[in-house]
């Protein structure tokens, strides 16, 4: 017995890739033909930076997707991060440490409870994550009036707004947290079960992954994730404001699913959730280079993310079929065989 | 092996396992069979560790043992391949099968030739030829099955339970399974075989044991039996509750069919319903009764059929242009897909025909319905006798009712009926049957899907037996002469 | 097969995208280029910004463009600056969703010596050129001259506002001047709390009119709380022209609320001037970017701009004014 000649699977996460990175190229070398501005390091800087944190949490979003689940809630918990890291320095006067290991256990919390009711109440992550949305969207205004909070170090403002060898910190942060992530995700026994549960969650459960703890852990990255991000924000940003972030979970979420995630769960990569990202990030600043309405930009990412969808639901239309063919195989093998 | 002494298991009040006790030998392949619903699923997940026991013992391998998990029924050497693949399309098979189990570099990370080496030893002692590199859905199913039985050993099994591994596989595949069933045998494994084609029972189990309404009907040796020994033991149901009488008179065709099939599902079944007649339909889990129906009302995508309704042929498109012909099909699902549990009983009754409570203006008059649901609560003896109680309130009897009412309110030409008194009451049960017989007297062509085969024979006038998505015999039965051998007889493969 | 068609797919989407740009971009354009960062953006008033902006840029042969979210987030008009600033625009106009977040994309701008000024929404302390917009308290003592007008010592107000922000502060100090000055024996008589929220507006101001049936004036703060406070006239039933009427001060120019104007629902409504806003934001701005001989007095490097922040001042419209008119047709992007 021999696997069938093409690999499927393989074959089309590899193409899925290779088309994205395709695109994102043609149109950074194309729009640098026709306006000449795009590849300069002040662009490409600028251009890094404007998706840099909903990238940073679109790597957490990966996870969640993976397992099948979702969280919209990110966004408010970015803004949260944001508001609790500047209130506990510029408020409580705390040290920058001290604020934001606290920033990060109490985002960490926020996550670990999104996990523990999913697993709980068996509602589905969507209901759940837009609860969590809303109330903290709620909290972040009532507990700065709607007003922003500033005044903060040149030593946090450097957590934002600093460069390491010629790279902004947040930069920094995301690569490496994409290098870490995608290896654990890649080779890392926990990480590998994720792929179980979003591929069939009773099978994996049988198999004996603790699914519950799993998704608790990995809805509370999430949360941590854009925890960070928040932090970094307040710093790149001078000031924590609650709409700031706004709408960035979909900003996430479309970079996952662009870049090749199966939005039903059981299949997605760091990588391609990169490159998901910096599709998204070039295609923006395309349309700044061209000053085309950004409106249209929305217009873009939105025909991106349906093709992706559908991509995605015609494999498993084509798997469905290939089932189907293999049963009717089948049957006819076995009338043929009992033919009397 | 593996001893199981007096197991009982019940599920609500409902006894599924009966004191059942009987044993595995190492280095034996031993067959469990049984009609749908005799207790074959519960026994196998019990001894898995799925489920737990009400009563009764397992000694397995010298000592008690009480696993309250799949985990720890692992850990004792216990491994079951079920009937559904457990495998993720998008991992390796190697990956797949060291799942929860992953050998690892110095970093923590997993050691991906460690588990490729592992799998592939695994492979040549059972001597199967799969890329343990090769992404699992690139396999076909039949690999697949394979994988799952090399991954259940690689654990150190000492007993494997195999619940209908050939369900999907083709003849050839199978062969290859028993092949490395044989060579399981020899290395000294215990097997338990779960299956319902009697033909392979013969082909590889040492023993048989033979389960009925949740009890132990026999163990014997395979050698010393024959199939139809199997098969009177595997019947011999009593028919339990009092049936109404067969049709008074049969009159013309109401409707027929021809050429109906579904690729991979169905393939060319043809048939006739007459007046005053209940058609039955007869055959294993699995056999395409539900699938030929659900096709007929192309609730799934038909490849072809021909339909004619009172002499004239029709098309039906979709189910809801069957329901305005008059054809209704009663799934067997029904909180799924037949009544709207949340809301009150009148506005089940007329979830399908709401336009007739509204006027020609469109303004809908709840108090036209809430009168006709009074109609049929008492016809139907639907309790509590309160159309506006919600359906979720109410036993499994008087839901089934209420969905019966449902479809009358339709007038329907045409009543198919999946499965019509599963989880009801003997009461409700043989008013269901009462008023299916008064349906088919008033010309309503009944066609009823049934998995128990005391209520296909004591229901229906005449009986096709279903097989392998085809129907295999059409057995008159005008006065409950048909024998459950019979059926049994054109269900299974010999 | 599926792979090829993404890729077909993906190659139509991009070059799609690449005909939509080029066509309607004009960049290989030598003409200067400006830029203005909004928040809201697509909301009426900043479209008559915007429009005021071009329309300036036309008249030197200068292209402009447009960027910004369409709701409230500054993070994104930061972004958007940083943008603008790497594409190399020759000056900015932003309005500062909030003042704080803004600050270091402005510095960052001025630093890479791309002129950066605040338009009607100020981010004060920033280094930005100059800040272009209303005067809050010239605007306040606008409405407090109009209402002295209007009814003289017998007005009896009734504020409402959301407390703390500088900009209401602002302009009801201008107001309660003006009338000290002009109508010393009007009383302000109560403040209320409409939170900003326009269904908050009609509840509270109801009950301002049920508790101090004297009043006879409201006056606005702001932009949101109008229509609450008209609809709670009607409550009390005091909308009607008569003695008692209750005389509404709006803050604002959309067109609803002008409409109300010209059929007599309200007494007035101040009206800020947006396109002014955008014109002078670009003058400035093309002033700054073109240095002549002397430097800036404030901003060596750059040319000329006011040290003091520019007023577009206010009208008060009522009933009959021809301004509503042309404030009716507002400009689409």
């Amino acid at each position: 017995m021999k696997v069938l000649p093409r690999q499927l699977f393989q074959n089309v996460i590899v193409v899925q890739y290779v088309g994205l990175v395709v695109v994102t190229l043609l149109t950074l070398f194309g729009f640098q033909a026709t306006f000449g501005n795009v590849l300069t390091g002040a662009n490409l800087e600028v251009l890094a930076m404007n998706m840099v944190f909903e990238g940073i949490m679109a790597l957490g979003m990966t996870f969640v997707i993976i397992t099948g689940g979702i969280d919209i809630s990110v966004a408010s918990v970015f803004a949260f991060a944001e508001i609790l890291v500047a209130k506990l320095m510029v408020q409580a006067g705390l040290d920058m440490v001290t604020a934001i290991v606290i920033t990060l256990v109490a985002t960490a919390a926020i996550g670990a409870l999104n996990g523990l009711l999913i697993v709980l109440f068996r509602v589905h992550p969507m209901i759940i994550t837009m609860g969590t949305l809303l109330t903290l969207r709620g909290i972040n205004l009532a507990i700065t009036d709607g007003h922003s909070v500033s005044g903060f170090s040149d030593v946090f403002l450097f957590l934002g707004q600093g460069k390491i060898l010629g790279v902004n910190v947040p930069i920094v942060f995301f690569g490496i947290a994409a290098i870490i992530l995608g290896i654990l995700l890649g080779h890392h026994r926990f990480f590998r079960q994720l792929y179980f549960i979003g591929g069939g969650e009773r099978a994996a459960r049988l198999s004996g992954v603790d699914v519950n703890r799993v998704k608790i852990i990995i809805y509370t990255l999430s949360a941590t994730l854009a925890g960070c991000a928040g932090v970094m924000a307040a710093a790149k940003y001078g000031a924590a404001h609650w709409a700031h972030g706004n709408l960035a979970e979909l900003k996430a979420i479309a970079a996952v699913a662009i870049g090749g995630a199966n939005i039903n769960g059981g299949s997605g990569t760091i990588g391609g959730t990169v490159l998901g990202v910096i599709f998204l990030a070039v295609v923006h600043n395309a349309f700044v280079t061209s000053a085309v309405n950004t409106f249209w930009y929305d217009v873009v990412s939105g025909m991106m993310l349906l093709i992706a969808v559908l991509l995605s639901r015609f494999i498993s239309l084509r798997n469905a079929r290939a089932l189907l063919v293999l049963k009717q195989g089948k049957m006819d093998q076995l009338s043929e065989t009992y033919k009397s | 092996m593996l001893q199981v002494t007096a197991v009982s298991k019940s599920f609500f009040s409902n006894k599924v396992l009966d004191a059942v006790t009987f044993d595995v030998r190492a280095g034996e392949v031993h067959a469990l069979v049984g009609e749908n619903g005799a207790g074959k699923s519960t026994l196998i997940n019990i001894i898995g560790g799925i489920l737990q026991r009400d009563s009764g013992t397992i000694v397995f391998d010298g000592k008690e043992v009480d696993f309250g998990h799949p985990l720890q029924a692992m850990g004792a050497g216990i491994s079951v391949v079920h009937q559904e693949l457990s495998l993720v399309p998008n991992a390796t098979v190697a990956e797949n099968m060291f799942l929860r189990r992953e050998k690892r570099t110095a970093l923590g990370l997993n050691d991906w030739r460690a588990m490729t080496r592992a799998a592939a030893d695994v492979f040549e002692r059972v001597g199967i030829d799969i890329d343990p590199n090769a992404l699992v859905g690139s396999l076909s199913v039949g690999m697949q099955q394979l994988v799952e039985v090399a991954k259940a050993i690689s654990i150190d099994a000492k007993l494997l339970i195999l619940d209908e591994p050939t369900s999907s596989l083709s003849e050839k595949e199978i062969d290859e399974l028993f092949k490395v069933i044989n060579d399981l045998r020899r290395q000294g494994l215990a097997i338990i075989f779960v299956s319902h084609k009697l033909s392979e029972l013969f082909k590889i189990a040492d023993r048989v044991t033979v389960l009925r309404d949740g009890h132990l009907v026999a163990t014997a040796e395979t050698s010393a039996i024959k199939s139809e020994d199997l098969i009177r033991m595997m019947v011999g149901r009593q028919l339990g509750t009092l049936y109404p009488p067969h049709a008074s008179a049969i009159g013309d065709v109401v409707f027929s069919c021809k050429e109906l099939s579904r690729f991979g599902a169905v393939s060319d079944v043809a048939f006739d319903v007459r007046r005053g007649e209940i058609l039955g339909l007869a055959g294993l889990v699995g056999a395409g009764r539900t699938e030929a129906m659900r096709a007929l009302i192309n609730a799934d995508e038909r490849s072809s059929g021909r339909f004619w309704l009172e002499g004239d042929e029709i098309q039906i498109h979709d189910p809801s242009e069957a329901l305005a012909r008059g054809i209704v099909y009663l799934s067997e699902d029904r909180k799924g897909s037949g009544l709207f549990l949340s809301y009150s009983v009148a506005e089940n009754i007329g979830a399908s025909t709401l336009d007739h409570y509204a006027d020609r203006f469109g303004v809908f008059h709840f108090s036209a319905l809430r009168k006709r649901s009074r109609e049929f609560i008492a016809k139907m003896d639907i309790r509590p006798p309160d159309e506006t109680a919600r359906v979720m309130n109410l036993s499994g009897g008087n839901q089934q009712k209420v969905l019966i009412s449902k479809a009358l309110d339709v007038n329907p030409k045409l009543l198919i009926f999946d499965e019509p008194t599963r989880g009801v009451d003997v009461g409700a049960k043989s008013l269901i049957h009462a008023r299916l017989r008064e349906l088919a007297e008033s010309g309503v062509g009944v066609v009823v899907i049934s998995s128990e085969m005391p209520e296909v024979i004591g229901l229906s006038d005449r009986i096709l037996v279903f097989r392998n998505g085809g129907v295999s015999a059409e057995l008159m039965n005008r006065k409950g002469e048909v024998s459950q051998e019979a059926i049994i007889n054109n269900a299974v493969y010999h | 097969m599926q792979s090829s068609r993404r890729g077909f797919v993906a190659l139509a989407a991009s070059s799609a995208l690449a005909s939509v740009v080029s066509t309607t971009a004009r960049a290989a354009d030598p003409k200067e280029h400006y830029g203005m960062v909004v928040f809201l953006k697509g909301s009426e008033f900043f479209n008559w910004a915007y429009a005021g902006f071009q329309d300036a840029a036309a008249t030197v042969g200068a292209t402009t463009e447009l960027q910004g979210p369409a709701d409230w987030d500054a993070s994104a008009e930061a972004r958007a600056v940083d943008q603008l600033v790497a594409k190399g625009v020759k000056g900015i106009a932003v309005t500062a969703g909030d003042a704080d977040t803004l600050i270091a994309s402005i510095n960052a701008g001025l630093k890479a010596k791309v002129p950066v000024l605040c338009f009607d929404s100020d981010s004060p302390k920033s280094n930005r050129l100059l800040f272009v917009g209303t005067n809050n308290y010239n605007a306040g003592v606008a409405a407090g001259t109009a209402v002295a007008k209007l009814l003289g010592d017998k007005a009896r107000i009734g504020i409402s506002r959301i407390p703390g922000l500088d900009s209401i502060n602002h302009r009801v100090a201008g107001f309660t001047d003006a009338l000290k000055k002009l109508a010393p024996g009007a009383q302000i008589i109560t403040e209320v709390n409409d939170e900003g929220d326009l269904q908050k507006a009609e509840p509270v101001n109801t009950a301002m009119l049920q508790a101090h049936p004297e009043i006879n004036v409201i006056f606005c703060g702001h932009g949101n709380p109008a229509t609450g406070a008209l609809a709670a006239t009607r409550n009390v039933g005091r909308d009607k022209e008569g003695p008692t009427k209750v005389y509404v001060v709006a803050w604002a120019i959309d067109v609803p609320i002008l409409q109300g104007v010209e059929k007599g629902d309200y007494g007035m409504t101040v009206a800020q001037n947006p396109y002014m806003m955008g014109v002078q934001s670009f003058l400035e701005l093309w002033s700054a970017s073109h240095p002549t001989q002397f430097d800036s007095m404030t901003n060596p490097g750059f040319g000329h701009v006011p040290t003091a922040d520019l007023d577009t001042g206010v009208k008060m419209l009522v009933k009959g004014d021809p301004a509503i008119k042309a404030l009716m047709t507002p400009p689409k992007l």
